[in-house]
């Protein structure tokens, strides 16, 4: 039997390279590899590779390919009203991979053909409007770089530790470079009407969400974006068209985005009175809060991946807010008593991911590791206790407390509470 | 030049935020294409939930109403409107909402009428969104509204008696309007030394509380944000450890085993379930219990390489399902 275990950890070792081995210890790791590496010479440097011409357009190493987005089946009654998570805990600095941006739809993925696709402006203007792609990308366009957000992003953590690993406790975040026009442009076009107050955005998908927005917001940072890191937006997220609204619950940054409407009033639709409407424990909910408030989570070590032996370890971690730039992180090691400040990566952008890292030596001992962000508003992210204490726990969304993982003596971790 | 253009943009800038309201000022580049009268009425589809304002000319009765529920909706939402599956409920739940499980609908939860109006007819039935017409509207909102006790089985509903509609709990909402936020400000202190007294004291425990919910727990799922776990039940720790359950297993065996041990492994590496042994579905977890006892419990050999971290509460929770006999209950 054990000579047939590592006859298999041989041969899987072969056939899969580091994969299966990334999460063994460096000993167990050596063993498999067998007798003749690390000196031994790989087959891929004794015969030629593809040319260059056999992924026109290109994919990740066949290694890789746990590293997806993953939904939780028992969610939601289907698959088109659900949600898929980013792989947090696979990625390094703070711009998402197109493929792996969360992706939460309401009534499915909408395959837009962008020659049929219009952008309609009206309502409380003085020129109603209709816009082609073509027509859009006419006009002067700006990038930036924003994190965006579901609304229910850590929502099944409200009542208690639920979700093992990082990618379903906060993986409904993702962070790109986005291209487009401003909306305040497209607003001076066609002449927004001086007593508008507010805006319903409509999507093209077969759930035609809708949303309100106020007029302030809209003039200000919003963009009607057509690219996400550099390449047209993924259908998923929206193609060929959507708004980003900066620093707000993901749910306004409608997608596959059809029509702007200006009028005096708030729309009021399902999504803004059903949904993303938080419930209190006195049974009164709150509506519109839109921004999404400072928080942050240590993505190493995490759930799925552990310490792999005592020493020297890098934890490190994401913090956002949509209040502008995060201008802190603490790092306790000891489940909040006391608290170092982590490195920020440069740069630190307005309502972007930032990365956090601070070195640690770990002693083998069971640890409480949690991050906690800070804002440049002074905002600080509270602890689950007192988020609970003011919110109560049926609140769903908005949920940005402080997050704890248990690292165990065996280095696995697990997501705990702690009061 | 290139000062003098930024100051403008900024002053345009201020102008918008301080009036709120949009100067018709600045460069205009006059893309794209007028909006006819008639394109806009294609298009213009929405329902003001508060005002009615778009509400259109038709109407629907109760009766109408129940019947096309049955062919279109009672599918997915049931036959009064209790849910099927983990579909939304769209009735019942008036007085849950300061339950520790609210049941939140149409009748318990919605603050305005017209919304229902709009939902229906911008996205449901969920396989044919904008296939009813009109009146089909009225009639399936108007049979909705009676499932909840809001209007009477006999009413009728057109734009002016829909907008009459007073919601149970339209009161219940605080909005938030630009700059002012409804929610509590919590006043965090960032804390740096000695900030807790005591050691730490964990009040929730994914692995020992095994709180992850069964599929039959899942209550108000159609939105997958409704889901919400009950740990309450699982307060007592250890103690809960006395009833595993299976679904408690098969989260372990799934999550631990089967990226080996299935028909399609996920494991790099694995064309098929090592020596045969597939734990993919409750049927085969429970008719390999005793292999399972022995790799993960006893010997400890599996998960191989424990690549996949089972932890050791994990193997204590297979090992009391076994020796409580391994139900699949
Ligand atoms: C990384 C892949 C992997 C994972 C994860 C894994 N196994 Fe295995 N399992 C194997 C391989 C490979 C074999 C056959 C070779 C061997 O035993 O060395 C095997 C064999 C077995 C056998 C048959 C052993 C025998 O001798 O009859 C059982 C039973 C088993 N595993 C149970 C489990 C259980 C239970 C878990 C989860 C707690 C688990 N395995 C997790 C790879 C895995
Ligand atoms: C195939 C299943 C299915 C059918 C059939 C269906 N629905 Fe739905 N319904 C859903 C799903 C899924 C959602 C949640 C969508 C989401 O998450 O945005 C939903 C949501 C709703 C809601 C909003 C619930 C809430 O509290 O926010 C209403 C109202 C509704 N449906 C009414 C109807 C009506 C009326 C019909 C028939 C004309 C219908 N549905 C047919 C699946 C269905």
């Amino acid at each position: 039997m054990r000579e047939n275990r590592r006859r298999f950890l041989h041969s899987a070792a072969a056939l899969t390279g580091g994969t299966l081995l990334a999460g063994l210890t460096g000993s167990q790791a050596r063993a498999a590899q067998g007798a003749d590496l690390p000196l031994g010479v790989p087959p891929w440097t004794k015969q030629l590779g593809p040319g260059v011409d056999a992924a026109p357009y290109g994919a990740p190493s066949r290694y890789e390919r746990d590293v997806i987005r993953r939904n939780v089946p028992f969610l939601t009654a289907t698959t088109e009203s659900s949600v898929s998570f980013t792989p947090l805990q696979d990625l390094d600095g703070v711009i998402t991979p197109n493929g792996l941006c969360f992706v939460r739809d309401h009534g499915g993925t909408a395959m837009v053909d962008p020659v049929q696709h219009r952008l309609m402006i009206h309502g409380m203007v003085d020129r109603p409007m209709v816009y082609t792609m073509a027509d859009l990308m006419r006009f002067p366009s700006e990038s930036h770089v924003y994190f965006l957000e579901c609304a229910a992003n850590g929502g099944m953590d409200w009542r208690g530790a639920q979700m093992q690993g990082v990618q379903f406790s906060h993986g409904m975040v993702h962070c790109c470079e986005w291209t487009g026009v401003k909306l305040s442009t497209l607003m001076n076009e066609a002449g927004v009407s001086s007593k508008a107050r507010w805006l319903l955005a409509e999507g093209a998908d077969a759930a035609a969400m809708t949303r309100s927005i106020p007029i302030e917001k809209a003039a200000g940072d919003v963009l009607v974006a057509w690219s996400q890191n550099g390449e047209r937006l993924r259908p998923e997220n929206g193609y060929p068209l959507r708004l980003i609204v900066p620093g707000w619950q993901g749910n306004v940054n409608i997608k596959w985005l059809r029509r702007l409407k200006f009028g005096q009033e708030p729309w009021e639709t399902r999504e803004e009175t059903s949904k993303y409407t938080e419930l209190m424990a006195d049974g009164k909910a709150l509506q519109f809060s839109w921004a999404m408030q400072a928080k942050s989570v240590i993505t190493r070590p995490c759930p799925e991946k552990p310490i792999l032996g005592r020493g020297f370890c890098e934890v490190s971690g994401l913090a956002w807010s949509g209040m502008g730039k995060i201008a802190r992180v603490d790092v306790s090691f000891d489940g909040g008593a006391n608290w170092k400040t982590a490195a920020l990566q440069e740069p630190v952008l307005p309502k972007s991911l930032t990365r956090f890292r601070i070195p640690w030596e770990w002693n083998g001992e069971v640890a409480y590791l949690q991050s906690r962000a800070m804002d440049e508003t002074g905002y600080v992210q509270p602890t689950i206790v007192a988020l609970r204490n003011a919110w109560g726990s049926n609140a769903i969304y908005h949920k940005n407390s402080i997050h704890t993982w248990r690292v165990n003596q065996n280095g696995t971790i697990d997501n705990v509470q702690i009061d | 030049m290139y000062k003098s253009i930024s100051a403008l943009a900024l002053t345009l800038a201020a102008a918008l935020v301080a009036g709120g309201a949009v100067a018709d000022a600045g460069q205009r580049y006059g893309f794209g294409q007028p909006a006819t009268p008639a394109e806009v009425r294609g298009w213009n589809i929405d329902v003001n939930g508060l005002t009615g304002a778009g509400l259109p000319p038709g109407q629907g009765s109760v009766a109408e109403g129940q019947k096309i529920f049955e062919t279109k909706c009672s599918a997915c939402h049931g036959d009064f409107g209790e849910g099927a599956g983990r579909y939304p409920a769209l009735a019942g739940g008036q007085g849950t909402l300061t339950a520790s499980r609210p049941l939140k609908t149409v009748g318990s939860y919605w603050p305005y009428a017209p919304t229902l109006f709009d939902y229906v007819r911008r996205a449901m039935p969920f396989p044919a969104p904008q296939s009813l017409t009109n009146d089909q509207v009225y009639a399936v909102v108007a049979y909705v509204l009676s499932l909840n006790n809001i209007v009477p089985g006999n009413a009728s509903l057109d734009a002016r008696s829909l907008a009459a509609v007073k919601m149970p709990n339209r009161d219940n909402f605080l909005a938030s309007t630009w700059g002012h936020d409804t929610r509590p400000d919590l006043h965090t202190v960032a804390c740096m030394k000695h900030c807790t007294s005591g050691p730490v004291e964990v009040i929730s425990d994914l692995v020992s509380l095994h709180v992850t919910p069964p599929e039959t727990e899942v209550g108000d799922a159609g939105s997958m944000v409704e889901l919400q776990a009950t740990p309450e039940h699982a307060k007592a720790g250890s103690a809960a450890a006395t009833t595993v359950s299976f679904s408690q297993v098969q989260r372990i065996i799934l999550q631990r085993c089967a990226a080996c041990h299935a028909q399609k492994p996920t494991q790099p590496g694995f064309a098929s379930a090592p020596m045969g042994v597939m734990l993919d579905t409750p049927a085969r977890i429970a008719a390999a219990a005793r292999q399972i006892d022995q790799q993960a419990v006893q010997s400890q050999a599996m998960p191989l390489g424990n690549i996949t971290h089972m932890t050791s509460q994990e193997r204590k929770i297979v090992g009391e399902w076994i020796a409580a006999g391994a139900k699949m209950k």
